[in-house]
C-alpha cells in the first residue's frame, strides 16, 4: 500500500473510532465527565491545603484533565480490542488484507486523540467556574508538547491494544490500571514525593513526560526539553515493543485459535 | 409422557412466600451464575485491587494536598467501597441477565420482578462489605487508621445502614439503567458524585451552599459521619441520629426505585428495550 | 380474576400493530419508525399446532413477543387462554412457556440442572415437586445424564432441549416457540418436531415460529404466513398449495444464463415470477405464471441463445406457494428478492 493509501486509512480510522466513542455514554462520561468530578475535588484539596488560586487551578486542570487522557487511552485502546472480541469482529480484523498494525495505529490515535477533549473540556470548566486564567509560561513549545504527549500516548495504547489483543482477561485487569497510573505518573501528587522505588516506574511511563511536558510549558520554570524528549523517546521504544508484541501475538493466536474466543 | 402428565402445584406469584423463595433461592443459585465474564481468579483480583488502589490514590493526594493524615482519607474511601458494591449490584446484576440473553425467558417468567433482582444484587453487596473489611485492614495496617476499642459494632452498624441507603440507589439506578444502552454510565456517575459531595475526601463544610445540599440529599453522606464518629469513640448514643437519618435516606430512595422500576418495566416492554445490550 | 370461556380460543390476536421508534445518526439524530408488525389477527384453537413462517424480519419474532407480555403492542388486543395480554400479564405469564432458539438464554456457567431448578423457583413450582417434574422433563427431551453438566459445554442441539425443558417446567397450557430449530443439525431438528408433535399430542396448544417453510408444513395443522408485517395468507399446507394449484411451474435447466435473460422473463406480462437456483454448472429457473405448460414455448425463445437443458412443467409446491406470497406482497423490490431466495432448509 501506498505512504499515501497508508495514511488515508490511519485517518479514516482514527475518525472512525471517535465517532464510535462520541456515541458510548460510557466514553462521555469517561473522557468529559469524570476529569471535572475528579478536577473539582483535587481543586478544593488543594484550597484547603493553601494553593494559590491561579496556579493551582491550572495545575489542577491540567493533571486532572491528563488523568481523563489516561483513562480513555486505556479503556479506548484496550477496551475497543475487548469489545471487538466481544463484536466478534477482532478475528476479522487481524485476518483482512490491510495490515492489523495500520488499524490499530488508527484505533489507538484516535481514543487519545479523542481523550484530549477532555483536557480541553477541564480548561473550559476551569475558565467558565473558577474564573482561571489561560496562560502559558513557554506558548510556543505548548503544540510541542501536545504533539509528544498524543504520539508517546498513542505508541502507549497500541502496546496495551497488542497485549489486550492475546489475553482475553486483559480487559478486567485493565481497569485496575486507572489509580495507579495517575498516581506513579505524578498527575496530581509529584513523582518526587513518591517512595523512592517507584519512581523509576513512572519514568517509563508516557502519561509522566507527557504531563511534564504540558505542565512545563504551561507553568513550569523552564522549558520541559527533556520531558518532550523523553516522549519522543519512549514512543519509539513502545511503537517497537508493540510490533514485536504484534508478530508474536498473532502467531500465537492463529496457533491456539483464542482470537474468536470470549 | 405420563409422568409428564401428573399434575403440578404451583405457589401464587402474588404472594410472599412465592417472593421470598424467589429472593432467597433464586439468590443463592445465583452465585455460581455470578462469574459471568471471568473466573474467580480473575474476579477476585478485580475485587480487591480496585480498591486497595482507590485507597492509596486518595491517601496520598489528599495527605500531599492538605493537613489532614491519610487516616482520614482511607476511612472515607474504605467506605466508599461497599457503597460502590451496592451502587454497582443491580446494575450488573441486570448486565448479567443482558450478557446471556436471559432477561426475555425470566421477564416472561411470572416471578416477582423485586424478589428477582434483589436476589440477583445480593451477592454484589455481600462482596463489597467484605472487601470494605478488607479496605479498612490497609488502613490500619499502612495508613495509620486507628479504630476505638469497643466502636466495632456502632461502626459496623454505621456500614451496613450506608451500604442499604446505597443499595436503594444503586436500584433506583438501576431502574434507569434498563433504558439505557450503556448501564454503567448512571452507576459510575453516582459513584464519584459520592466521591465528590459526601464527605468521603472533603468534609462537607468545606464545599459550597449547594454542593452540601446535594451531599445531604445523597445517601452515604450521614452514614459515613457516624462511621467516622465511631471510629473515633463516639457510642451509639451519639452517632444514633446520624444513622436514623441515613436508614430514612436509604427507604426515600428505595421507594423511588420501586415505583421507577414498576413504571420502567412497563415502558421498557411499550419500547421494546429489554434486549438491547 | 375472570376465568376463560368455554370453547374460546387458545391464542386471540386482534389487530396487532407494533411500531419502534428509533434514532439514526449520532451527532445529528433523526428520530424514524420502524413499523414491524401492521395489524396481524388470528385465532389458535386449544390443542393446535399454529405455524407463524415467513422471512427474516417480517415481524413473527415481534409477534410472539406481544403473546408472551414482553412487548406491548402499539394499538390492538390480544389474549392467552382468555387473559389480555397487557391487562393480567401474572396470569398469562403463569399459563405459558417460552422457548426460543439461538445461542443465548441459559446461564452458561452453571449446571443444566441449576438452570431448571431457578426457573422452577421463577415458575413457583412447588419445592416438593420440583424433582420429579425436572426429572420427568430430563426424560422427555434427552437429556438425562447430562443435567450435571456445565451448559456452555452443551451442543446447540442440547442447549435447545434444555429450552424446552425450561418451557415446560411449570407444565404450561400453551407454549410459544420462537425458531426453535434454527441452527440445529438434521437430526436435531427432527427430533425436536416430535418433541413438538408429542406436546401437541398430550392436548398442549403450540405456536411455532419459523422460516423453513417444510418444517411448517411437514408439523403445523394451520399455518400464517406473515410478510412485511401482516399475515398474507392463512389455512392448512394444502389450503395454501390449493391457493396456486393452477399455477403450474416450469422449471428449465440452463448453461450459463446471463441477468439480462432473466430479466427479460420477468418482464414478461405472463410471467408471475422467476425464482433460480444456481447448482454447480448450471442454474435452473422456476418460472411461475397461470398459463403453466403452455408458456413454454414463449420462455424459450425468451431466452434466445441461452444454452438449455432439461425443461418440466411440474405442480406447485408448498415451497412455490411461499415464494409467490412473499414475492408478491412484499414491500419493495429488495425485499421481493431477497425473500425470493428463500431457505430451502
Amino acid at each position: 500500500m501506498s505512504a499515501e493509501g497508508t495514511l488515508r486509512l490511519i485517518w479514516f480510522v482514527t475518525w472512525f473510532n471517535v465517532r464510535m466513542l462520541l456515541a458510548s455514554e460510557f466514553f462521555i462520561l469517561l473522557t468529559f465527565i469524570s476529569p471535572l468530578i475528579f478536577a473539582t475535588l483535587a481543586f478544593f484539596l488543594f484550597r484547603s491545603g493553601g494553593g494559590t488560586a491561579g496556579q493551582t487551578l491550572l495545575y489542577v486542570a491540567l493533571g486532572a484533565g491528563m488523568m481523563g487522557v489516561w483513562s480513555t487511552t486505556l479503556f479506548g485502546c484496550g477496551g475497543a480490542i475487548a469489545w471487538q472480541r466481544w463484536e466478534g469482529t477482532l478475528e476479522l480484523l487481524v485476518n483482512a488484507p490491510t495490515r492489523y498494525d495500520f488499524i490499530l495505529v488508527g484505533q489507538t490515535f484516535g481514543a487519545v486523540v479523542f481523550g484530549f477533549y477532555g483536557i480541553v473540556a477541564t480548561l473550559a470548566w476551569g475558565v467558565v467556574l473558577f474564573g482561571m486564567p489561560l496562560q502559558a509560561t513557554y506558548p510556543l513549545i505548548l503544540p510541542l508538547s501536545l504533539l509528544a504527549a498524543i504520539v508517546s500516548l498513542g505508541s502507549l495504547g497500541m502496546l496495551i491494544a497488542t497485549t489486550f489483543v492475546l489475553y482475553r482477561h486483559a480487559n478486567a485487569l485493565g481497569n485496575l490500571l486507572e489509580y495507579p497510573i495517575w498516581l506513579i505518573a505524578g498527575l496530581l501528587v509529584p513523582v518526587a514525593t513518591l517512595p523512592f522505588w517507584v519512581q523509576p516506574i513512572s519514568w517509563l511511563l508516557a502519561p509522566t513526560w507527557g504531563m511534564e511536558a504540558i505542565r512545563g510549558a504551561a507553568i513550569g520554570a523552564e522549558p520541559p526539553i527533556l520531558a518532550i524528549a523523553m516522549c519522543f523517546a519512549l514512543a519509539v521504544v513502545y511503537y517497537v515493543a508493540a510490533r514485536v508484541t504484534l508478530v508474536f501475538v498473532l502467531a500465537k493466536a492463529r496457533r491456539d485459535a483464542t482470537l474468536s474466543l470470549q | 409422557m405420563t409422568a409428564l402428565a401428573a399434575p403440578i402445584s404451583r405457589i401464587a406469584p402474588d404472594t410472599l412466600r412465592s417472593a421470598w423463595r424467589v429472593f432467597w433461592y433464586g439468590g443463592r443459585m445465583s452465585y455460581g451464575m455470578l462469574f459471568n465474564w471471568a473466573r474467580p481468579s480473575i474476579y477476585i483480583p478485580t475485587l480487591i485491587g480496585g480498591p486497595t488502589f482507590q485507597l492509596f490514590f486518595f491517601a496520598a493526594l489528599g495527605s500531599y494536598a492538605t493537613d489532614r493524615s491519610a487516616a482520614y482519607f482511607a476511612i472515607g474511601n474504605a467506605v466508599q467501597v461497599s457503597a460502590l458494591a451496592g451502587v454497582f449490584g443491580m446494575t450488573m446484576a441486570i448486565a448479567n441477565e443482558r450478557w446471556f440473553g436471559t432477561l426475555p425467558a425470566l421477564l416472561a417468567t411470572p416471578a416477582n420482578r423485586v424478589a428477582l433482582f434483589a436476589g440477583r444484587f445480593m451477592p454484589f453487596v455481600l462482596h463489597g462489605l467484605l472487601v470494605s473489611l478488607y479496605a479498612f485492614g490497609l488502613g490500619v495496617v499502612f495508613l495509620g487508621v486507628r479504630l476505638a476499642p469497643g466502636s466495632l459494632a456502632v461502626a459496623g452498624m454505621a456500614l451496613l445502614v450506608t451500604v442499604f441507603s446505597c443499595t436503594a440507589i444503586g436500584a433506583l439506578q438501576g431502574a434507569v439503567s434498563l433504558r439505557l444502552r450503556d448501564g454503567l454510565f448512571g452507576a459510575n456517575l453516582v459513584t464519584m458524585s459520592i466521591l465528590l459531595f459526601c464527605g468521603v475526601n472533603i468534609p462537607l463544610d468545606e464545599l459550597p451552599g449547594w454542593m452540601q445540599v446535594v451531599g445531604n440529599l445523597l445517601p452515604f453522606t450521614h452514614g459515613l459521619e457516624a462511621v467516622r464518629q465511631a471510629a473515633a469513640g463516639a457510642g451509639l448514643d451519639e452517632v444514633g441520629g446520624l444513622i436514623a437519618i441515613e436508614v430514612v435516606v436509604g427507604i426515600a430512595y428505595a421507594v423511588l426505585a420501586f415505583a421507577l422500576f414498576s413504571y420502567l418495566e412497563r415502558s421498557a416492554r411499550r419500547n421494546a428495550t429489554l434486549d438491547i445490550r | 380474576m375472570r376465568s376463560p370461556v368455554a370453547g374460546a380460543p387458545a391464542i386471540e390476536a386482534i389487530d396487532l400493530v407494533r411500531t419502534y421508534n428509533t434514532h439514526i445518526g449520532v451527532i445529528r439524530r433523526r428520530p424514524i419508525s420502524v413499523e414491524a408488525v401492521r395489524g396481524i389477527s388470528f385465532e389458535v384453537h386449544p390443542g393446535e399446532l399454529f405455524g407463524l413462517l415467513g422471512p427474516n424480519g417480517a415481524g413473527k419474532t415481534t409477534t410472539i413477543k406481544m403473546l408472551i407480555t414482553l412487548l406491548l403492542p402499539t394499538s390492538g388486543t390480544a389474549r392467552v387462554m382468555g387473559f389480555d395480554v397487557v391487562r393480567d400479564t401474572t396470569a398469562v405469564r403463569q399459563r405459558i412457556g417460552y422457548v426460543f432458539g439461538g445461542d443465548r438464554g441459559l446461564y452458561d456457567r452453571v449446571s443444566g440442572m441449576d438452570n431448571l431448578r431457578y426457573f422452577a423457583e421463577l415458575y413457583g413450582v412447588e419445592p416438593s415437586e420440583q424433582k420429579r417434574r425436572i426429572a420427568a422433563l430430563l426424560e422427555l427431551v434427552g437429556l438425562t445424564g447430562r443435567e450435571h453438566e456445565k451448559v456452555e459445554g452443551y451442543s446447540r442441539g442440547m442447549r435447545q432441549r434444555l429450552h424446552i425443558a425450561r418451557g415446560l417446567l411449570h407444565d404450561p397450557e400453551v407454549i410459544f416457540m420462537d425458531e426453535p430449530s434454527i441452527g440445529l443439525d438434521p437430526v436435531g431438528a427432527r427430533e425436536l418436531r416430535q418433541t413438538v408433535r408429542s406436546l401437541v399430542d398430550a392436548g398442549k396448544t403450540v405456536l411455532l415460529t419459523t422460516h423453513y417453510m417444510f418444517e411448517a408444513d411437514a408439523l403445523c395443522d394451520r399455518i400464517a404466513v406473515i410478510n412485511a408485517g401482516r399475515i398474507v395468507a392463512l389455512g392448512t399446507g394444502a389450503d395454501l398449495k390449493d391457493a396456486i394449484a393452477d399455477r403450474t411451474i416450469v422449471e428449465i435447466e440452463t448453461f450459463g444464463v446471463t441477468d439480462e435473460a432473466v430479466e427479460r422473463l420477468r418482464g414478461d406480462d405472463e410471467v408471475n415470477a422467476v425464482n433460480m437456483e444456481e447448482r454447480e454448472q448450471s442454474q435452473i429457473l422456476l418460472v411461475q405464471s397461470d398459463r403453466g405448460a403452455h408458456i413454454t414455448q414463449r420462455l424459450l425463445s425468451l431466452l434466445g441463445d441461452t444454452r438449455v437443458g432439461k425443461v418440466v412443467a411440474r405442480e406447485p409446491t408448498l415451497e412455490d406457494a411461499y415464494v409467490h406470497l412473499i414475492a408478491t406482497t412484499g414491500d419493495d423490490e429488495a425485499h421481493a428478492a431477497r425473500a425470493a431466495s428463500v431457505q430451502l432448509g
